[in-house]
């Protein structure tokens, strides 16, 4: 302890306040005079309140660190030129996205003396879609194919529904955001007709293999419906939804109104874009 | 500290860079968008947005200055942004209401703490981690000193010690953001 003048320390006095909040009447006298104590103190009063909020404390999810180095990773990965891109890219930023293609980690000095050809926004966007679908799948997805363009700023990808004949007409769309935690997926889907008693649609996430995976159920989707995945879009690019009733059978009744796959993925239907898409399956 | 290269090999993506950026500055970043959005979700998707940005803007960020604040800066504003992105989420009734009513689209009420927040994360994650719990026990978890030494299995002594310590370096560190607020 730090001996002082007057019978008692400045350390005494600190970790008395620090035990109690309370001081004798010797550390009040002490405290009248010293100049030293009185900052730490009021230092202590200050950061007392935010010391017992859970931001000084709490901390994010620990896959969090993986999917930061992945998504940025993903970035530097990503095709520079899009085949629309009204701007010709330089040929070493052309060669940097051949070798991210073989999934090469690529120096991003070149990529970034080749962006400043290419207009802005064509750049965010496919960089952003690029993003996505390499972190998702890189393997799966055919070359040529055109990726579904997410939101420059959030990195949703927007996915668009055709209604089945048990809902013509009817279409809706699908945000679906990867986090930590797994997709976070928001669905609208205005003119579907709500079911109550006993009776619900289910959501569901399909493989291209057929392997269904459910996401959420609900009444209405004329309100902004948010369901989670714990699978990787990318590998269950196919969105659908399913009438269902509450007879104790987890399987899908089959009964599918609404469905849509990610660009660049295995179709929702095998027939043509123009037909709604079947009516049976999950 | 970060080490001194650190800004240049995190401009290429070089993944252990990125690890350590992160490392250093992933809670603090953390901080700021979990006081500002009080959820979790979102504070974890402000700091992957947070990083990803700061990868997109590091041709423009200057080697010579710290990391640290820079990140900061791009945290601040992707929680208001993402703050404003729930705000304008429709809840009930009211759905009747614009978009672009201004009433639903404010700042969060403690984004104006941002720098404490950053300030305060940044000095309770440099503190031991012996230090750092009997902190945390005492304040976040409002237990006296006899029951965090029960709680650690220590002497009281020592648990008096480690506060003591503690709250002379957060005080150190922490005393500008008194002088600012006084």
């Amino acid at each position: 302890m730090s001996a002082t003048g007057g019978g008692v320390s400045h350390d005494e006095v600190l970790v008395a306040y620090l035990e109690s909040g309370i001081l004798d009447h010797e550390g009040e006298a002490h405290l009248a005079t010293c100049e030293s104590c009185q900052g730490v103190l009021a230092e202590i009063d200050g950061t007392r309140g935010s010391l017992a909020e859970g931001f000084a404390w709490e901390a994010p999810g620990s896959a969090l660190e993986d999917a930061v180095v992945a998504a940025i990773q993903a970035e530097a990965a990503a095709p520079v030129a899009p085949a629309a891109a009204p701007v010709p890219v330089e040929p070493r930023a052309t060669a940097a996205a051949g070798a991210a293609s073989t999934g090469t980690v690529v120096p991003l000095d070149a990529r970034r003396r080749g962006r400043g050809r290419v207009a802005t926004w064509a750049l965010g966007a496919v960089a952003a879609a690029a993003c996505l679908v390499a972190v998702l799948a890189v393997a799966t997805r055919p070359s040529g194919d055109q990726v579904a363009a997410p939101d420059p700023f959030t990195g949703a990808v927007v996915l668009d529904l055709k209604g089945t004949d048990l809902a013509p007409g009817v279409t809706g769309k699908v945000q679906m955001l990867p986090t930590p935690s797994g997709v976070r997926i928001s669905l609208d889907a205005p003119g579907l007709p709500r079911r109550d008693g006993g009776d619900y649609y289910q959501a569901w996430l399909r493989s291209a293999d057929g392997v269904l995976v459910p996401i959420g159920t609900f009444h209405d989707a004329n309100e902004q419906v948010w369901l989670w995945a714990g699978v990787p879009i990318a590998e269950f690019p196919t969105f659908t939804v399913t009438e269902e009733s509450a007879d104790n059978d987890q399987a899908s009744s089959g009964k599918r109104v609404l469905a849509g796959s990610l660009p660049g993925t295995a179709p929702a239907t095998t027939a043509p874009s123009t037909a709604p898409p079947p009516t049976t399956g999950g | 500290m970060p080490s001194a290269d650190l800004a240049a090999r995190f401009r290429t993506g070089d993944p252990d860079a990125v690890r350590e950026l992160y490392r250093e500055y992933g809670r603090a970043v953390f901080a700021v968008a979990f006081r500002s959005l009080g959820d979790r979700s979102l504070a974890e998707e402000a700091v992957q947005q947070t990083f990803l940005q700061a990868w997109k803007g590091a041709d423009r960020f200057d080697d010579d200055r710290e990391l640290g604040p820079w990140l900061f800066t791009i945290a601040r504003r992707v929680s208001i942004d993402l703050y404003r992105r729930e705000a304008r989420r429709p809840h009930g009734a009211l759905d009747d209401v614009g978009e672009g009513e201004p009433a639903l689209v404010t700042l969060p009420a403690d984004v104006g703490r941002a720098a404490e927040s950053w300030e305060i994360r940044l000095a309770v994650d440099a503190l031991p981690d012996g230090e750092r719990e009997v902190v945390k026990l005492q304040h976040f978890d409002g237990l006296s000193h006899d029951e965090i030494a029960e709680r650690l299995d220590v002497p009281v002594g020592t648990v008096k010690s480690r506060s003591f310590r503690a709250h002379r370096r957060l005080a150190a560190r922490l005393g500008h953001l008194r002088e600012l607020t006084s």
